[in-house]
């Protein structure tokens, strides 16, 4: 994506440990912000830190700066990692697919040039105020979605909600966090 | 609405985006996207929303051995040279289960796998090259649907000209000025709040400088980093930088008639929408050589 993430995931692919520093250096404090995030718990927070930057460290060869950021990246790991966590808590291996799955970092970020154009820390910025503005129910049945996996099925039992209403929540939600990135 | 059943899959796009499918539902509703591009565009539409949300939660601060650990196994596994098939026994012995999930074994995707395969077929923005196209074409094969196929494919090649259009403006204006007749340059460094920040500006001798700064540490929200000409009068504002997510930013601008090149050059960190005089923290600084 930049010359400068681009060589560093390069050196990293070719082994050099004071790349992955590097990279640990510049992003840690985001991927453990969303591991804690996800699983409140600093133990587990720290265990999938460990996680991410292995794997980062092993698939950097993989990385194509040219499909999203290496930030993009790597907090793709480390949600489909926590995910994970949080499944095996539930130890229910039936859940959605579209959270943790472990394939999806061989998979080019779909944001790819739409995250250049639209994440600014602006727009973070943005997105997170307006998550925060939403209604509780609706903030919380795309929480339970996207950061901790649950499907339709298990938020409706969660939240003791009809299926339809939190389809409704979701979609309504979602939408007016679109409006917050295309103001 | 491109097919009879669309009605059972109305309102699935957002939980698709979203990830609340389950194995089951997520499989037949990207069977329904391949004749549907209503569904198409709207879980398009949301896919920006799903991504951004990565970026939502708070940095923190994680505890300080931590780094010594993960850097410490992590190494401990290098051996000679890096490859995909680069043992991880070193991480799987105390710190749970990784090897199954980070070789690539070349099994079919999971469903999962299908939700961002879709999400790039409909993103299709800037370009996804040969692997979108490839699976553009593996799901195209199989659409009953001529006239929706017809009009995804013309989407997807209108979104590939526009991001192309897009990208190659940004190009031609950098690579004009770095290109040109005269072209100085000067290289500005990271200070202590920002050791492995560069930067680097390029002018020409028509006043167009072209600014290009990589591992600018991410900015507290509110803040915006700001670029200064450092005159022997005074300091002038140059522009604001928002950089990326991996601290990056370039940017072009024109250098003011009062500002006479090379002279040194400065970011700070400063309360966002900038301020006229510097009064925050420097992160970069760069001064002439003679």
């Amino acid at each position: 994506m930049t010359w400068w993430s681009t060589e560093t995931m390069q050196r990293m692919a070719d082994g050099d440990a004071e790349a992955l520093a590097s990279v640990y250096d510049h992003h840690i404090r985001t991927v453990y912000g969303l591991a804690m995030r996800i699983l409140q718990n600093q133990g587990d927070a720290e265990d999938v830190v460990q996680e991410v930057f292995a794997q980062a460290w092993s698939q950097a060869k993989r990385y194509d700066g040219t499909r999203g950021s290496v930030a993009s990246w790597l907090l793709t790991i480390t949600r489909s990692r926590t995910i994970d966590r949080l499944r095996s808590r539930r130890t229910k291996p039936e859940l959605n697919p579209a959270g943790g799955d472990d394939a999806v970092v061989e998979l080019p970020d779909p944001a790819g040039g739409a995250e250049r154009n639209l994440l600014t820390a602006e727009s973070v910025s943005a997105l997170r105020t307006a998550l925060h503005a939403l209604p509780l129910l609706q903030r919380v049945a795309i929480e339970l979605a996207y950061f901790e996996g649950l499907t339709q099925a298990q938020i409706a039992e969660r939240l003791e909600q009809p299926l339809g209403t939190v389809k409704t929540r979701i979609r309504t939600g979602l939408l007016k966090l679109r409006e917050t990135l295309t103001a | 609405m491109n097919e009879p059943q669309h009605h059972v899959f109305d309102g699935l796009a957002a939980l698709y985006a979203s990830g609340a499918l389950s194995e089951d539902e997520c499989r037949d509703f990207e069977a329904h996207l391949e004749m549907c591009v209503d569904c198409v565009t709207e879980v398009k539409s949301l896919l920006p929303v799903t991504q951004n949300l990565l970026h939502v939660a708070l940095p923190l601060d994680p505890p300080s051995q931590l780094r010594e650990r993960v850097l410490q196994q992590v190494s401990g596994t290098s051996g000679s040279g890096a490859s995909d098939e680069r043992s991880m026994t070193g991480l799987d012995t105390d710190r749970g289960p990784v090897t199954d999930t980070v070789v690539d074994t070349g099994e079919t995707r999971r469903p999962g796998a299908l939700f961002w395969m879709a999400a790039s077929l409909l993103i299709a923005v800037a370009g996804l090259g040969g692997w979108y196209t490839a699976d553009l074409n593996r799901r195209m094969a199989g659409l009953q649907d001529e006239l929706a196929s017809a009009r995804l494919q013309n989407e997807r090649l209108e979104f590939e000209a526009a991001a192309a259009t897009f990208e190659a403006m940004q190009h031609e204006e950098v690579f004009d000025i770095v290109t040109g007749p005269n072209v100085q340059q000067l290289f500005l460094t990271g200070q202590p709040l920002a050791p492995r920040a560069t930067g680097r500006a390029l002018w020409n001798d028509e006043a167009d400088l072209v600014f290009l700064a990589g591992g600018l540490p991410a900015l507290p929200v509110g803040d915006i980093y700001q670029l200064w000409f450092v005159t022997p009068d005074a300091l002038i504002s140059a522009a604001l930088l928002g950089p990326d997510s991996d601290g990056a930013a370039t940017l072009t601008l024109a250098i003011p008639n009062t500002v006479v090149m090379p002279t040194a050059m400065a970011i700070t960190i400063e309360p966002e929408g900038g301020v006229p005089a510097p009064s925050g923290d420097v992160y970069l600084l760069g001064q002439p050589t003679n």
